[in-house]
Order: C-alpha cells, then sequence, then structure tokens
C-alpha cells in the first residue's frame, strides 16, 4: 500500500476542524492538532477509533490525556486514511517492543511512517512515505531546574551550554534539545530505553540551525535527517530517515 | 520517618500533580505524564533516595509500584 504527500494534499481533511497543515518538511508532511476541550470535535473524533483504542481510552484515568488520545489518535487516522487512500475500518496498529505504532492496511505493513505528539493544546502528526519518523512537541513551562533536568539526558557539552545560556535562552535551548532528542528516539522507536544522554545533538542546531543531520553513534551507517520545526507558541522537531533500523 | 510509597506519593502528587493513590498501580502510560514532567520527578526521586536512576533505567518501571518496590 503506498501513500503520497499529493494524495493527501487532494483529499485532505479540510472539513475537520481540529487539524490543519503545519508545514511540509522535504517528503514529511506535519499536520496540527487543535486540543482545546471541545465536546463537539471529541465525539466526532470517537467515531474513528476501533474497539480496541476504545479499550485504551478508558484506561485513561484523567480527562486531559484522554482528551490528547482521542483527539490526535483520530487525526492520525483520519490523515493515514487520506495518505493511504483507504478506509478507516482497513486501519489498524501494530505496536514495537517500546509502544510505538506502525500503521496496517488489511492486515498489512502499510508503506507510510506516521508519529504523533502532543504537548499543552497542541499536537502534532507527521507522516511520510517509509522510512522511519519520529516526531516532539513541547509547550515551554517555567521550570525551576532545568539544568538539573538536562543532566539526565543531555551530554556534557549539551549541559555546559545549557549552563551558560540564561533567561529565556536557557528555557528555549532546554527545550530545543529536548524536543530534537526525543524525536530520534521516538524516530528510532526506542523511546527513553536508550538514554538521551548517549548521543548529542549536532552543534550547529544546538546553536540555532532548523536543520541538520545526525547519526546515532551505535548505528553509524543510518543518517538522519532533523528539523526544529518549533513556532511561537511550542518547541517541536522532527526526525527522519528514508532507511530501517532495528532499535 | 514516612514510608517509600508514601514519599514516592507525595512526589507525585507534588511533581505530577497525582493525588490518588490506586495510580500508584496504574501503567504509566495510563496516566498521561508529559516526558520532561517524568524525568524531572525522576531527577527529585533520585535526590529524595539518594539513588542514581537514568533515564532508561526508569524506562522499564511500568507503574510507579514498579519504583516503590525497587527503592524499597
Amino acid at each position: 500500500m503506498n501513500g503520497s504527500i499529493s494524495d493527501f494534499h487532494t483529499t485532505g481533511p479540510h472539513e475537520v476542524t481540529w487539524m490543519s497543515q503545519f508545514c511540509q518538511i522535504r517528503d514529511v508532511l506535519v499536520v496540527h492538532v487543535d486540543l482545546i476541550a471541545n465536546g463537539n470535535c471529541e465525539d466526532k473524533a470517537l467515531f474513528w477509533l476501533d474497539q480496541k483504542e476504545r479499550k485504551r481510552l478508558n484506561r485513561y484515568r484523567f480527562d486531559r490525556p484522554r482528551r490528547e488520545f482521542v483527539l490526535s489518535r483520530s487525526a492520525m487516522r483520519q490523515i493515514l486514511c487520506c495518505f493511504l487512500k483507504c478506509r478507516n475500518e482497513q486501519l489498524s496498529f501494530e505496536t514495537n517492543a517500546h509502544g510505538k505504532p506502525i500503521p496496517l492496511v488489511d492486515g498489512v505493513l502499510a508503506n507510510a511512517s506516521v508519529n504523533l505528539t502532543h504537548s499543552g493544546n497542541h499536537g502534532l502528526v507527521g507522516i511520510a512515505s517509509g522510512g522511519q519518523l519520529g516526531i516532539d512537541l513541547e509547550v515551554p513551562v517555567e521550570r525551576p531546574n532545568v539544568e538539573g533536568i538536562g543532566q539526565m539526558v543531555f551530554t556534557d557539552n549539551e549541559q555546559s551550554e545549557l549552563a551558560r545560556a540564561s533567561g529565556n535562552e536557557k528555557l528555549n535551548l532546554f527545550y530545543r534539545l529536548w524536543t530534537l532528542k526525543e524525536a530520534l528516539i521516538k524516530a528510532l522507536g526506542t523511546g527513553f530505553s536508550l538514554n538521551p544522554n548517549q548521543f548529542e545533538i549536532p552543534q550547529g542546531m544546538r546553536q540555532g540551525a532548523s536543520r541538520g543531520k545526525f547519526r546515532f553513534p551505535h548505528l553509524p551507517d543510518i543518517q538522519w535527517e532533523l528539523d526544529f520545526i518549533g513556532s511561537s507558541d511550542f518547541a517541536a522537531s522532527l526526525a527522519h530517515s528514508r532507511e530501517i533500523t532495528q532499535p | 520517618m514516612s514510608s517509600v510509597e508514601d514519599r514516592v506519593a507525595g512526589l507525585a502528587n507534588s511533581l505530577l500533580n497525582i493525588s490518588d493513590r490506586s495510580a500508584l498501580d496504574s501503567d504509566v502510560g495510563d496516566l498521561g505524564v508529559n516526558s520532561v514532567d517524568a524525568i524531572a520527578f525522576l531527577k527529585a526521586v533520585n535526590g529524595e533516595f539518594g539513588t542514581n536512576i537514568s533515564a532508561d533505567q526508569a524506562a522499564g518501571f511500568k507503574t510507579l509500584r514498579a519504583l516503590i518496590n525497587h527503592l524499597s
């Protein structure tokens, strides 16, 4: 089952009120998901979920993550249906060992890599043909101890640069590094079972470049495209490789 | 001296806004905890208990109860 971004543009979910195209980076389409509480949207969104996802939804203990799940998961389904030209009921997901969703159409692996992220009132869904894709979004929150948190997940160089920054610059650098690293571990499919302090964000991107190339130290043959796609409302990053790796 | 469970529950309440003790046995994924908050919580746990649990080690704890058992 093949899909393409042009398919999405011609049959995109224009009628759906909680999604809008955010950007296109090379062959990756990124769609914004509005997560502001809205009963009408949530009712419409629920319609898209299959039985397994509804069970998953009911396991959430709090309203906010429940809303995030129903709106972003249904958005991902609608985008995949447009992208793969399939019906919702043909679509299902398997997950890798760390919970990353992998789309199937009629039970067959789809030629699409998809990933979603959410924070605060914002979600993003990234989709591309094949390869591996990771996306992360964080709405910046003032924190008293970003350097302390950084000690858990940043390399020595990254920690030193964070320590030298001050004020808004410190907070912005923290969330830039965070989203770049989380996009990478999501793309690879490991989640935090690969400690983000085991790899370093390219220097240019640490210093503000919006685009870079990256290789994990333990997977030197695979090159990843890295993009910082943050806006005035949130920090966000995208990692994509055309190749498939085993985490 | 508070129990390990009380101390972890106290940190979960103050840092993750999780006050319900039954949530200690829920899958962490069902709590909707943001990743930055999760690492900030882990940092605080290490500070409280004098441990050095890393992010990748913590990824293996599927519930807060598993973390409590590790610390006990």
